[in-house]
């Protein structure tokens, strides 16, 4: 099934809310704690290996320049610029497309986060107050990005998806904190000349950037030359990486761009060779940012490498009885614990609840307080830029090792922490509910557009949607998939998930007033090809392209046609934590692996497998009995096997008078409207009410708005035309 | 000017909309109302030859260019907003758009056909549908409201070799038909004009007119459109509904 091809990336396109980094940024914390656990046993191996080995110098000579750093520095002052790099990119992405951009929804964990930045400062001040030590506080502010989403990765199942999103933005909020105050507190002997060399390097880039090259490898170049300028005056090097991220621009993918791209590929596969592999090459790439494009040209590097590298180099402390002795009783230590553990819950649980006290409803859907103080206690996992900065601050080893224990015992103590209490709260959050990976209202053909045969279907599956993914199979596409691979096994309908807006809700509703006229899926089709719906204009050139009747089309949108099915379904969604669409449900449960067209086909591939199993006796192995095909209104099921016919026909009656038998469907409303009375099924496709109406002498106000009442003509001729398709 | 100079003034107040206003005979017809002093929306699928048109007309205060492609709905219905927010009401609609290719059935083309189907019919239901909306506004404010259909002359003697434009042409007798039944009854004027040539642009496309039948036809676009200011100009409770025009000495 080809449902929503590249539907990710698109997805992290829309919104970024940076969801679909979870099971990465698991796996990347995993890393992170195996390379911290390998700098730790190797520090404390005999001998002085460890050190020794980060202080070799590594530099070249040419002339009389010379050019040397050690290992370490290496690894913190030029491969770390690459990380902020990646950090910044992120965090313009979420400024420009993401949870930031919106004030509104984003002023909640940004003020959570800047408090979350002040009150471990000010903690670690008050412990270290009198001291020279003060000017390590700096250690203390910033929650490491990487730890704390794996950590919500892995013990977050069952909370709702919106934390993910608060984290996130309050991630990035206080990454943004961080690097000012790398810049700002941690920068020293600063010799202005050099940055002119820097600046000339961004201007180059810049430059670059104004005649579109593409080619990502032709940046290094002056990426270094920025670097250099920034080492020699003094600023902090990293901030290089800060600067040049921040002239990549990121866009939302154009239509214009996906065209072109689209017919560059095209004529590549008409007539391949280099030329045009080239221009296609060139045409996919421009499609999507540059940002974008750096980004996930990074992603494993700093997953895989610079920070495992990072942690290697930093970590390593050498634990004895005498130097833990000395750290545990050093305010320094207590000072980085006591900020990062108590100062991170307090700063963030306090603003959170100011904010929500003056705005309720400001935290994201299915948020709750709980929620955010369990989130408090996992930010206490300072890390990396913790180490970063103890490095920064001190050059007394002895103050650097004792820094190094506190962050060291401060990120352990707020992951154990942190993780009992999430895992608690997401336990309690499980027994609740615990159907919430499961469709709380089951497929009923009587509300719910359906492309496949309900009749003979063994499972179904629903979209929870909206018109946002230009990728979407349209209607025929869904047929012949639900038909030909499916074998008729599976039924597919669609549900509204709109995004927040006015205009998505309006093609929700649009979407539903083409019901009103039998027209469903083509109204759908037509949204789609209009994707991104961006105007109102869109809509009506949709309707008009799906043949609607505009009058009658303008009129149910009116009057609100439908608006209680989309209202259903967004409350629906609501109820089951769905935040981004699509979502789909296999078999009545959550689908949540890859949203790719092979991974979805083959779980509905394996559920229509299962279900056959449980139908023709074989028993499902490891699988919850299926119950998606209850009907709600008959209560009866759908899945029994054969020699109970009656449990088949509830639900296969609805699909035939819905789809197959339409013309049929007319003349039956028509003899019973005359026999009985007007029509009474509310939700049938407005022509044919339209027909029994008028022949049965009655006229709708809904559909004419005051046509008069035929009169003088007599019922047997009225009645014609209907009597016509009977033949 | 126009052949029905006695038709001068007859149409004031009204407002009309001619689809398909650049072809043979919707050229005569804008021509006439304005004459006749009706305000006119010229509709036609050709920005350029529209403009020509409105410049030749030369009452840009009672003349509304539209560019509009008659098989898409949605730019039928900008047309009509366009139009009342210029004139604030329609009450005179006549769909003269068309094309029409010609040859013996065996030796048809199938996208021709489609074509025809397309604009002919399908258009011609835009348009009806769409305007019929304005068209029943006026006669609820009491005005006289007139649907022209042009049609064509169905039968062999006139138009051999056009099987499937004669097919579409019977299509629109039965579709005007059953219009005036439906619309009459509210006091919509639903006309059918069916001229002995074809009713189309042929002139502007000899290719597609393989005999050359209508240079030599006694017919001219002048008599149609004053026929359809005639029967716009009658009172409103009578309708002139359906109108052959043939010309007199028949071949």
């Amino acid at each position: 099934m080809t449902l929503a091809v590249d539907a990710l990336p698109t997805a992290r396109l829309v919104r970024g809310t940076g969801l679909h980094r979870v099971p990465e940024a698991l796996r990347g914390a995993m890393i992170l704690i195996a390379s911290t656990i390998a700098a730790l046993v190797w520090a404390n191996l005999p001998g002085a290996g460890y050190a020794e080995f980060w202080h070799l110098p590594l530099g070249f000579v040419l002339g009389g320049f010379e050019f040397e750093l050690d290992l370490r520095e290496w690894v913190n002052d030029a491969i770390m610029a690459v990380f902020f790099a990646y950090v910044t990119l992120e965090v313009r992405r979420e400024l420009e497309l993401g949870e930031l951009r919106d004030w509104r929804r984003a002023s909640v964990p940004v003020v959570a986060a800047v408090a979350g930045l002040a009150v471990p400062a000010l903690v670690f001040v008050a412990v270290t107050w009198g001291t020279d030590l003060v000017g390590g506080w700096g250690i203390v502010v910033s929650t490491d990005t990487a730890f704390v989403l794996g950590m919500l990765a892995l013990v977050g199942r069952g909370l709702p998806p919106s934390l993910r999103v608060f984290l996130v933005t309050l991630a990035v909020a206080d990454d943004v904190g961080a690097l000012g105050v790398i810049a700002v507190a941690y920068t020293d002997d600063f010799t202005p000349l050099p940055l002119l060399l820097a600046a000339a390097g961004l201007a180059v880039i810049a430059a670059m950037r104004f005649f579109r090259v593409w080619r990502g490898p032709l940046y290094i170049l002056p990426s270094i030359v920025v670097w250099i300028g920034l080492l020699l005056s003094g600023v902090h090097a990293t901030l290089a990486g800060v600067a040049i991220a921040l002239l990549l621009p990121i866009f939302p993918m154009s239509a214009a761009d996906l065209r072109r791209a689209q017919a560059q590929v095209r004529a590549f596969q008409i007539w391949p060779n280099p030329h045009s592999a080239r221009t296609a090459e060139e045409s996919v790439a421009r499609a999507v940012s540059v940002n974008e494009r750096a980004h996930r040209a990074l992603t494993p590097y700093v997953t895989w490498l610079i920070l495992p590298l990072f942690a290697l180099a930093n970590a390593g402390v050498r634990l004895t009885a005498e130097s833990l002795g000395d750290a545990f009783t050093s305010r320094l230590t207590w000072g980085i614990i006591t900020g990062l553990v108590l100062g991170k819950i307090v700063g963030i649980s306090c603003a959170t609840w100011i904010m929500v006290r003056a705005r309720p409803g400001a935290l994201g859907r299915g948020v709750r307080m709980s929620h955010v103080v369990a989130l408090s206690v996992l930010a206490g996992m300072g890390f990396t830029i913790s180490l970063f900065v103890t490095e920064l601050a001190f050059d007394d080893p002895l103050d650097v090792s004792r820094g190094q224990i506190g962050v060291l015992t401060a990120t352990a103590l707020a992951a154990v922490l942190g993780a009992l209490v999430l895992g608690a709260l997401g336990a309690r959050e499980r027994r609740r509910s615990p159907d919430r990976a499961r469709l709380v209202r089951p497929m009923d053909p009587a509300r719910d557009p359906v492309i496949g045969d309900v009749d003979r279907a063994v499972i179904t599956v629903i979209e929870y949607g909206d018109y946002a993914s230009p990728h979407s199979p349209d209607s025929a596409e869904m047929r012949s998939e639900m038909a030909g691979r499916f074998g008729g096994e599976a039924v597919y309908s669609f549900r509204h998930l709109p995004p927040d807006g006015p205009l998505g809700t309006a093609a929700a509703l649009a979407n539903e007033a083409a019901a009103e006229q039998g027209r469903f899926w083509e109204m759908r089709d037509q949204l789609l090809l209009e994707a991104p719906i961006e105007s109102e204009r869109q809509i009506r050139r949709a309707a008009a392209n799906a043949g609607l009747n505009l009058r009658h089309f303008e009129h149910d949108r009116a009057h609100g046609a439908g608006a209680e099915r989309v209202a259903e379904d967004v409350a629906d969604a609501a109820a089951m934590h769905l935040e981004q669409a699509p979502v789909f449900f296999i078999d009545d449960i959550r689908y949540d692996g890859p949203l790719d067209a092979g991974s979805l086909n083959a779980a509905v591939q394996a559920a229509a497998a299962a279900a056959t199993a449980a139908l023709t006796g074989v028993a499902p192995r490891g699988r919850a009995a299926p119950s998606s095909a209850i009907n709600p209104s008959t209560g009866t099921d759908a899945r029994r096997p054969e020699g109970e016919p009656q449990a088949r026909g509830a639900l296969g009656q609805g699909v035939h008078e819905r789809q197959v038998d339409r013309p049929l469907l007319a003349v039956t409303r028509y003899w019973s409207g005359l026999h009985e009375g007007p029509a009474s099924a509310d939700r049938e496709p407005r022509r044919v009410l339209r027909e029994v109406a008028l022949d049965a002498g009655q006229d709708d106000p809904r559909y004419g708005g005051g046509r008069p009442a035929p009169s003088g003509v007599p019922d047997h001729e009225r009645a014609k035309p209907l009597r016509d398709t009977q033949r | 000017m126009s052949t029905a100079g006695f038709l001068r003034g007859v149409l004031q107040d009204r407002v009309a909309v001619v689809v398909g206003a650049t072809g043979w005979i919707g050229r005569a017809i804008s021509r006439d109302l304005v004459a006749a002093g009706a305000e006119v929306v010229l509709v036609a699928r050709d920005a350029e030859r529209l403009d020509a048109l409105a410049g030749e007309l030369a009452q840009p205060e009672r003349v509304l260019a539209a560019a509009a492609d008659v098989t898409s709905l949605l730019d039928v219905d900008d047309v009509c907003a366009a139009a009342l927010e210029r004139f604030g009401r329609i009450d005179l609609v006549v769909v003269a758009s068309g094309v029409i290719t010609g040859s013996s059935f065996e030796d048809g083309v199938p996208a021709d056909w489609a074509e025809m189907i397309d604009v002919n019919l399908r258009g011609l239901l835009h348009a009806s549908q769409t305007f019929a909306d304005p068209l029943l506004a006026s006669v609820g404010r009491g005005k006289a409201a007139d649907l022209f259909l042009l049609g064509s002359v169905t039968t062999d003697a006139h138009m051999p070799r056009f099987a499937v434009f004669n097919a579409i042409s019977a299509a629109v007798k039965q579709l005007a038909q059953t219009l005036r039944h439906e619309y009459g009854r509210k006091g919509l004027r639903v006309h059918l004009v069916e001229p002995g040539f074809p009713p189309a642009s042929v002139a502007d496309s000899p290719v597609r007119d393989p005999r050359g039948e209508r240079a030599h036809s006694a017919l001219t676009p002048d008599a149609i459109s004053a026929v359809v200011c005639v029967a716009a100009a009658l009172p409103p409770a009578a309708n002139l509904a359906e109108i052959l025009l043939l010309p007199t000495a028949e071949s």
